[in-house]
Formats: C-alpha cells, sequence, structure tokens
C-alpha cells in the first residue's frame, strides 16, 4: 500500500528545488569527470548545460509518450504511468550524456511491460522500433540491469488509476452529480498532462487523481466543492488545507506546461553526439567492447568468440528511431 | 549514487553452494558487515540467445514484490544487486521447509505444533492480503522454516498485486494439489480464496503427514475434491456453471471431516470447514480464521524454538564450523534433488532455499 511503499519513502520529493539540485548535481558530476574530452574549450560550449538537459528530457518525455501510445499490442495505462515513473527517476541519479534517452527510453518501456505484466517479447518490443531490430534488442537488454539497478530496485510503481476508480465509485455511491463516467475523457487527458510535469515525484497517487476529478469536473461544468469539503474530509478537516494546496500545485505544474522549441532540442541532440560518454555509446568500440563482456559470465574464462552481432549504424539512423 | 556492486559480491562471501536451478544458482553466505547468515539466489541472464527476454520475470516479479513487504512471517529479502549479466538476491538464510518436516516421520507433530504453524502461515498471509498480494503458490515447500522454529512464506515468483476492477488474471496458478475448485474450473476473476484453499490443504496435510488430494490432472483434482469433500450446488455457489471451464460432476455426498480428521477437535474441523467452503465468496478471510475458536482454545501453539526440526538439520547445527557457521559435507541439505511425484513421474524439485 502507498503509505508504506518505496514509492513514498524513497521517491517522493519535497519540492521542485530539490529536484532541480539533483539535476544540477549530476550534471555537474559528469562534467567534472570528463573535463578534459573539452580540450581547453568552454566548459558550457561543449558540455550540455542543465538546463539543456531539462529541455532535451522533455522531448524524450514526449518521444515516450508518442512511443506507449503507438505501441502494438495497445498498451495499459498502468505500463505508459510506470515507464514514466522510470524514466523521471532514473534521470535524477544520472546525466543524459552518460546515458542517451532514446536508449534509456526504451529500457524503461520493456522492464515497466514486465513488471506490469504485459506480457510482450523482446521481438514483438523492438518490432515497434524503427531502424535497425538487433541492434536495439542488444541496448534495451544490456540496459536492463542498469536500470533496475539505479531505480535502487524499486520497482513497484503506485499509479493514480485506482483512486480514480476509487473516486468515481464514490461520487456515483454518495453525490448527486449525474453521471460521473462522462468525467473520464477529461480525466485521461489530465493525467496524461501530468506526466510530462514532476508531478509523479511531488505528490502521492490520490492527490494526483483527485486533481484529474476536479479537473474533469471543471471542464463539464461541475462542482465538486461540496462533495471534498462535506464527504471526503468530513471527518479529517485538518488535512483538507494540504489536500487543496497539493491539488492546486498539480493544476499550476499541468497548466504551466510549455512544449520545448524543436529547433532548439535539435541544436541539443547534436551538441550531446559529441559530448556524450563512449563508453556508453552503442557505436562505440568501447561499448561494443563492454557489451561482450556483459554476455560472459564472470564466473566463467571469457569465450574465445564471445562476440555477436551488433549492427554498426552511423548515428544519423540509429536502431531506436522513436523519435520520428 | 548507488554502492558498487563489486563492493555487494565481497560483501556475501560464499560458505556453500546449495543448489541450482533453470534460471538461477543458490548459495549459503555469510554477510561480512552483519555476520548474518544469508542465501544468496543468482539471477543468470547468459547469452542473448539464452537471455531472449532479458532479465527473468520470475525474479523481476520477486524483486519487485518482496521490497515492499517486511513481516516476521514472509520471506526477507535482504538485499539486491547486480554485476554484469547478473542479478543476486540475497534472502534470510531458512533451514528447511514444512514439506522436509512433514516427509520426516522421526518426527511427531503435535497439535500444539500444527496450531504454531498455522498461526505463522495465516500471519504472513493476512499481512500479504492486507497488501493487496495473491501470493498464488502456497504448498508446504514453500513454508520456510529456520532453526528458530520462525515460518515464513517464500517463493513470490507467482505473486501478483489484485484488487484492479476488472483485470483478468490466468489460472494456471498454484501447484495442482493446492488448487481451489474456482481455479480449476478456469476462473479468470478470483481473490484472496484462492491461497484461503492452498491453507486448507496444507493444515490437512499437517494432520494426515501426506497430501490431502493429489490430483494427477485437474479433472482428477476436481473428482477428488468434489468425492472428498461434497459436490457443489448452484444453491451453495451461484454462478457456478458460467466459469470458463465448468464440467458438470456426478452428485457427491463428501465425506465428513471429522471423519477424515479423527485427531482433530470440533474447532478445528470448523476452521477446515471453512477453509474448504466451495463458493469462494464463503471461504474464510485470514483475519477470520485468526479470531476463530481453534486458535484461542488449548492447547496453545508451541513456541518458535521448541518446535521440530529434522535431525538431519540439528545434527548439522550441531557439527556447524564456529568461524563459518558451515556444516559438515555430508550433513548439508540437497536442494535440487529428485522427486516422484503422484503421476510416477520424475521431476526436478523446484529450488528452495
Amino acid at each position: 500500500m502507498y503509505p508504506v511503499s518505496s514509492q513514498k519513502r524513497s521517491w517522493t520529493f519535497a519540492n521542485e528545488g530539490q529536484l532541480m539540485e539533483f539535476r544540477v548535481e549530476q550534471n555537474s558530476k559528469y562534467i567534472e569527470s570528463h573535463e578534459e574530452e573539452a580540450q581547453g574549450r568552454d566548459l558550457n560550449e561543449h558540455f550540455l548545460t542543465s538546463a539543456e538537459e531539462r529541455l532535451l528530457l522533455k522531448q524524450y518525455e514526449i518521444y515516450l509518450f508518442d512511443f506507449c501510445r503507438r505501441f502494438e499490442p495497445t498498451m495499459p495505462k498502468c505500463v505508459v504511468g510506470t515507464a514514466f515513473h522510470y524514466f523521471k527517476r532514473f534521470y535524477l541519479n544520472n546525466s543524459p550524456m552518460d546515458y542517451h534517452p532514446k536508449e534509456i527510453l526504451a529500457t524503461c518501456v520493456f522492464v515497466a511491460c514486465k513488471v506490469e505484466e504485459f506480457n510482450v517479447s523482446i521481438n514483438q518490443f523492438v518490432n515497434n522500433i524503427k531502424g535497425d531490430r538487433n541492434k536495439a534488442t542488444d541496448i534495451v537488454l544490456s540496459n536492463e540491469l542498469l536500470l533496475i539497478g539505479q531505480l535502487n530496485y524499486y520497482l513497484t510503481i503506485h499509479n493514480p488509476f485506482r483512486p480514480i476508480e476509487g473516486f468515481l465509485i464514490d461520487i456515483k455511491t454518495r453525490s448527486n452529480m449525474q453521471n460521473p463516467d462522462r468525467l473520464r475523457p477529461h480525466i485521461d487527458s489530465f493525467i496524461d498532462s501530468t506526466y510530462y510535469s514532476d508531478a509523479c515525484l511531488l505528490h502521492t497517487p490520490s492527490q494526483i487523481a483527485l486533481a484529474a476529478v476536479l479537473h474533469a469536473a471543471s471542464r463539464e461544468q461541475e462542482n465538486l466543492d461540496s462533495y471534498v469539503t462535506d464527504l471526503l474530509f468530513v471527518s479529517a478537516r485538518e488535512k483538507l488545507p494540504g489536500l487543496i494546496d497539493a491539488v492546486r500545485k498539480i493544476r499550476i505544474m499541468v497548466k504551466q506546461y510549455q512544449q520545448p522549441d524543436r529547433e532548439k532540442v535539435k541544436a541539443i541532440e547534436k551538441k550531446l553526439d559529441k559530448c556524450r560518454n563512449q563508453a556508453n555509446n552503442p557505436d562505440s568500440e568501447l561499448y561494443k567492447e563492454r557489451l561482450r563482456r556483459l554476455y560472459t559470465d564472470e564466473d566463467d574464462m571469457p569465450a574465445e568468440d564471445a562476440s555477436f552481432h551488433i549492427a554498426d549504424v552511423s548515428s544519423d539512423t540509429s536502431a531506436m528511431n522513436i523519435s520520428q | 549514487m548507488l554502492p558498487n556492486a563489486n563492493d555487494k559480491t565481497e560483501r556475501y562471501a560464499k560458505l556453500s553452494f546449495l543448489g541450482e536451478g533453470q534460471f538461477a544458482t543458490v548459495y549459503k553466505a555469510r554477510d561480512t558487515v552483519t555476520n548474518q547468515i544469508v542465501a544468496v539466489k543468482k539471477i543468470k541472464k547468459g547469452s542473448r540467445e539464452d537471455a531472449r527476454d532479458g532479465i527473468n520475470r520470475t525474479a523481476l516479479r520477486e524483486i519487485k514484490i518482496l521490497q515492499e513487504l517486511q513481516h516476521e512471517n514472509i520471506i526477507g529479502l535482504v538485499d539486491v544487486f547486480g554485476q554484469l549479466s547478473n542479478v543476486s538476491l540475497v534472502f534470510d538464510f531458512m533451514d528447511t521447509d514444512l514439506e522436509v518436516i512433514i516427509k520426516d516421520n522421526k518426527i511427531i507433530l503435535t497439535q500444539a505444533n500444527i496450531k504454531a504453524y498455522a498461526i505463522m502461515t495465516l500471519k504472513g498471509l493476512e499481512y500479504l492480503h492486507l497488501n493487496w498480494i495473491l501470493h498464488r503458490d502456497l504448498k508446504p515447500n514453500n513454508l520456510l522454516v529456520n532453526s528458530d522454529g520462525i515460518l515464513k512464506i517464500g517463493d513470490f515468483g507467482l505473486a501478483k498485486s489484485f484488487g484492479s476492477p476488472n483485470r483478468i488474471y490466468t489460472h494456471h496458478v498454484v501447484t495442482r494439489w493446492y488448487r481451489s475448485p474456482e481455479l480449476l474450473f478456469g476462473a479468470r476473476q478470483y481473490g484472496t480464496g484462492v491461497d484461503m484453499w492452498a491453507v486448507g490443504c496444507i493444515l490437512a496435510e499437517l494432520m494426515l503427514r501426506v497430501p490431502f488430494m493429489p490430483g494427477d490432472s485437474d479433472l482428477d483434482q476436481l473428482t477428488r475434491i468434489f468425492s472428498t469433500l461434497g459436490t457443489p450446488t448452484e444453491a451453495e455457489w451461484p454462478h457456478l456453471s458460467k466459469l470458463h471451464d465448468y464440467l458438470q460432476f456426478r452428485n457427491f455426498p463428501g465425506t465428513p471431516l471429522d471423519n477424515i480428521f479423527t485427531a482433530a477437535g470440533n474447532d478445528l474441523i470448523h476452521l477446515m470447514q471453512r477453509l474448504f467452503a466451495m463458493n469462494p465468496l464463503r471461504r474464510v478471510s485470514c483475519r477470520e480464521a485468526l479470531s476463530m475458536p481453534y486458535f484461542a482454545n488449548k492447547p496453545a501453539p508451541t513456541v518458535g524454538p521448541k518446535l521440530p526440526m529434522p535431525s538431519a538439520i540439528l545434527a548439522a547445527k550441531e557439527g556447524a564450523n564456529p568461524q563459518t557457521g558451515d556444516t559438515k559435507p555430508a550433513l548439508k541439505r540437497k536442494l535440487v534433488e529428485t522427486t516422484v511425484r503422484g503421476n510416477g513421474l520424475a521431476q526436478k524439485k523446484r529450488l528452495q532455499f
């Protein structure tokens, strides 16, 4: 249950400032450890700034949602929610210069499919990816352990879908609103919008669910204020101000979201190609060597011919064209 | 940032090999930081061809669920760490399991012993159900027991969150002998009742010292259930005939439970009747079961350290090397063994520790 979950304990943060600190710290750490690669040039020119990383990740969150939306077979909502959680958590601990978001994005979705019992094989999965599917398979499978390790092996995600169902049942039962099911389309679109914000790292699933329900009600010219104050919190009035504040913050987050400028993102991606960690670049020799080691059991002697096919594809047609 | 995985492999000093399965190797180890004896289950990923779908889904399910749980009667996932292509799960070390105890004919199981095992099983299961988790594979060799006599529910490879509206589940769960009638009839939506039925079968096995209803096919399993407990009617189980794989059975009257369990008191018979309710909605819950007279009545449950242990474990404890905690090789419990099941076919016993 959420109150005693790892999500609340380890992956819910106090405020946006705290998240920004994590992100700035990861950016600085990467630059410090790769400083010599700038070869005397201005560090901000060679490496991505923290602000550029945020912009880049915002764009990849759009790609993540599109990938899930187009996925065949149709992906359950909980898989999408879980994949977003994983993606956001991963980049609190890592810089996109270290691990390209395109590769982590696909790995997050694949692990989310497994964790949420949406059983698609790796072959089915990579059929949804453009380009070299063998290479995509290698990338996703070799990043799986990295991802779950960076999540601290906390894989259970509490999404807002169950509390949403609870609210709708409760509204049907106890309030006088006619046909609460007409709120569903607005609720769904609100939840989709929260994925582009940091709401899931700052607020509880039930707060996000209530924000979605109240947003949907206002879109349908319905007022649920009395339901919240007189029915939901009739015996816990002291908790009401905190909840109202949380709901307000979530709705503001969603409202204030701005799509990243595509031209700016393209420039950042070009910059990323030059400053990314080559040890984690599937097209580099360093990476291929690491992958060869990865598939050799560390308890055994490395096999003489422990190599396998990693397609050499130039970066402009790289295996995982999720962004196209 | 995360601790270095290499530090972790050095942290857990291997003491002995415990067993090997299709996806994992299990070692007994000592945590060099806490000095605790643990079981390290190393999940192998292997080559790309072997891996096919990457990290084993069963291991992922165990990690996902056990990372969220903490209870005296649930196996503890002490740690998880990855190294290259492998992930290792570190568990509480458990000396034996209920299957070994039941089969050990040198052990006498008293009513107080049985009550103690039943309480610990139900407490662990109540915690799972309160956290919206179905175990879906309860059987004696998944009820692990340590040398302090503490029983812990283990093997969460089939466990699943429940309670999502309209979620369809697979009915191919629970080892056949412990499978409830709704699962055998192909129910796609089910709840905590599947675990409660299994508890009834385990309790019966503790008393009889042999599996209660060892069917050798799903059809045979249903026949054994109905011939023993009586064929259910639509009156006692509404919509029974609408279940996906429903088959009509002849009307067996069943045998009164007190004729089968002659040493059991009325309070225990009453509990068994509630555990074996055909209609899953009428089956007793953990909370209800724990508040039934059986658990309040005498004899009181045996306290942990006084519960019986297989002689091999006791001998091993006496012969343990105080430096390593390791036992004499001759007394080491073999965890991968070939067992002959009801159908007469030799099968690999599932990896246990």
